[in-house]
């Protein structure tokens, strides 16, 4: 699984520096070209249906996700108690 | 043709089928439609082709409420009207919007959201912008927060708020309009004043005045004033002084209402969160654009009854690619516990744009202070209720759990919101959206036109722009109004001329 992972990984890359999309530090984006797109339709055909297949593993969320979250304002953050203390460890799973 | 009063006289015709005061979109869209069936139109336009201060200073007037900016920096006195500063971003009301709330007086329009869907992309068109039909997708399966489509006025589809310019209506607009054989447009023409047949309630004409005090008289089957919706108030309030209350204030309803929409910075977020996200707009986002879009969240309708709230969005603006900065870290220390995956971490600023209720004590009224044409100038008194603020703090509150209970990130909302401070300790500022003031509906004692847009006791004296929305959604106002200019067209159209 984690070398399928990296792969699938490797081709979103190679489809960013073909079509020459910069991420920059910014964040600005640019619209794709066409060959942006052909580039991104075979890579799409390629990555999803194996992405689909892994989308359980390839969530490297590490953030809690929280069916009702108690909201707790700290430092101006709205943040979930949870939040708050070690747990975060063990809903990261690490 | 474009005839301008600063170099030479106005051929002007002796009768137009339709006088329209007022060359922002609100007019400009109006005039266009009406000639493009054939309507001879006459578009009255106080300013030049550019910005002058000669024209731009009789904006001026008094700010009496909540503080806001000034009357005269707000909008804009030349062709286009305000588009020539405006940011250009187009979202359509919700068909909640149009819809009587139980706990909220004066809600409710005497129109729907479908009696303006036929208008949706002839209003893309007009503001450059590509059609747009869903507005609304839930943002998980909770149902509470939606995703708001948002659009801009721009051939872009990608549009990016700081490189790219919207469309500027004056500038785009003005070649059809020199080449128009059906409408004439006067620039540096000052609407004055109506003269009225009392027993009858018609307008004969208008009366218009340039910089060397030259006065002309339009006359025409019908009159629209599309001023922008503090001026459009003025106008009225200035007609109803001298008739009598006659003209849409027969229950003192002129300039009444007024609302904007309450713009509050909220703080920061962050989103991180990996492409093949269980929520499939950001996996979307993420392949297309490489990069979330800036997105709007909304409490759901549901939600937002349920909490007994208005409507209101939070925009996660300009997602960067980009670290929180250590200062932010610094005062936030639970950051650092946090696990976050560092490949795909966006940050940016959030910040909250709200409904506000109809409330007659937030009004625009006439100051005894007169402009360059002997007429009082405006006041405007912005007042805000207690539901208002509430609204505010929920959507906040909303959007901040949809991240936490998704795991996307986590965003700040200003302090004194969160612990329910009073109105004023909210560091909340105006959007410059003039809205009200000519509210529509049925009932004259609570309105001032009717759902044609005609000023109620008037024959043929209508209002065009956002000043006759009966409630302001959270939408800014220009796309709506342009459906509602396009909807008053087809009914100018289908009267005899
Ligand atoms: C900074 C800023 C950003 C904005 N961004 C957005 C946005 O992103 N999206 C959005 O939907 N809305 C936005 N708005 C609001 C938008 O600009 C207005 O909703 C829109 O311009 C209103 O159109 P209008 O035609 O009713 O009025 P205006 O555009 O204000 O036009 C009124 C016209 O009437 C003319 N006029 C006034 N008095 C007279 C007179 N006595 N005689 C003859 N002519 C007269 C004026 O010269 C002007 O041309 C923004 C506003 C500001 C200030």
């Amino acid at each position: 699984m984690a070398v399928l992972s990296t792969l699938i990984e490797r081709v979103f890359r190679c489809v960013d520096v073909m079509h020459n999309v910069e991420i920059m530090d910014s964040g600005d984006q640019k619209p794709l070209n066409r060959r942006g797109l052909l580039f991104m339709a075979v890579g799409l055909s390629i990555a999803v249906p194996a992405a689909l297949a892994t989308n359980v593993m390839l969530q490297r969320n590490l953030l809690p996700t929280v069916a009702e979250p108690s909201a707790v304002m700290v430092d101006g953050w709205v943040l979930d108690e949870r939040d708050l203390s070690q747990t975060v460890a063990t809903f990261s799973g690490e | 043709m474009i005839y301008n009063t600063k170099t030479g006289t106005l051929p002007l015709q002796d009768h137009y089928n339709h006088c329209i005061i007022g060359s922002g979109p609100a007019g400009l869209s109006l005039a266009i439609t009406l000639a493009a069936a054939g309507r001879r139109v006459v578009l009255v336009e106080a300013g030049d082709r550019e910005f002058t201060s000669e024209s731009q200073i009789q904006y001026e007037g008094e700010v009496l409420g909540l503080d806001t900016h000034a009357l005269d920096v707000a909008r804009l006195r030349y062709l286009g009207g305000t588009t020539g500063h405006w940011t250009g971003r187009l979202l359509q009301f919700d068909p909640a919007d149009f819809e009587p709330h139980d706990n909220v007086p004066l809600s409710g329009w005497p129109i729907n959201h479908d009696d303006l869907s036929r208008y949706h992309d002839r209003a893309a068109r007009f503001l450059g912008a590509p059609p747009f039909g869903r507005t609304r997708r839930p943002a998980d399966d909770t149902g509470a927060v939606d995703i708001v489509t948002q659009h801009f006025s721009s051939a872009d589809t990608i549009f990016d708020l700081r490189k790219d310019e919207p469309r500027r209506l004056g500038t785009y607009f003005a070649n059809e309009l020199e080449r128009s054989t059906s409408i004439d447009t006067l620039l540096n023409a000052n609407f004055t004043g109506f003269a009225v047949d009392t027993a009858t309630g018609r307008i004969t004409s208008a009366t218009i005045q340039d910089y060397a005090d030259n006065r002309y008289s339009i006359s025409a089957d019908s009159f629209v004033t599309a001023m922008g919706g503090i001026e459009t108030s003025r106008a009225l309030l200035h007609l109803n002084a001298t008739y009598n209350d006659m003209f849409g204030n027969q229950g003192d309803m002129v300039g009444r209402c007024f609302m904007d929409h309450p713009r509050l910075d909220l703080g920061s977020y962050f989103i991180t969160k990996r492409m093949f996200s269980p929520l499939p707009y950001f996996g979307a986002e993420r392949l297309i654009h490489r990069a979330p879009q800036q997105m709007v969240l909304s409490p759901s309708p549901g939600h937002a009854r349920q909490n007994h709230i208005l409507n209101a969005g939070v925009w996660l603006n300009f997602p960067r690619r980009a670290p929180l900065s250590q200062d932010t870290i610094e005062t936030a220390p639970f950051l650092r516990n946090l696990t976050f995956d560092k490949d795909y971490f966006f940050s940016g600023e959030a910040v909250l744009f709200s409904e506000q209720s109809p409330n007659p004590r937030s009004r625009i009224t006439l100051t005894y202070q007169y402009d360059r044409f002997g007429l009082a100038k405006a006041a405007l008194d912005w007042q805000l209720l207690p539901l208002d603020v509430a609204t505010m703090r929920g959507t906040a509150l909303a959007a901040a759990q949809f991240l936490i209970r998704n795991g996307l990130g986590r965003m700040q909302v200003e302090p004194n919101l969160w612990n329910s401070a009073p109105a004023e300790d909210i560091p909340f500022f105006s959007s410059s959206h003039h809205i009200g003031g000519a509210r529509m509906g049925p009932d004259p004692s609570t309105s001032v036109v009717d759902e044609n847009c005609r000023v109620h006791g008037a024959q043929n004296l209508f209002v065009s722009g956002a000043a006759v929305f009966p409630t302001s959604g959270f939408a800014n106002p220009t796309y709506t109004l342009v459906q509602l200019a396009m909807r008053l067209a087809d009914h100018l159209i289908a009267q005899p001329t």
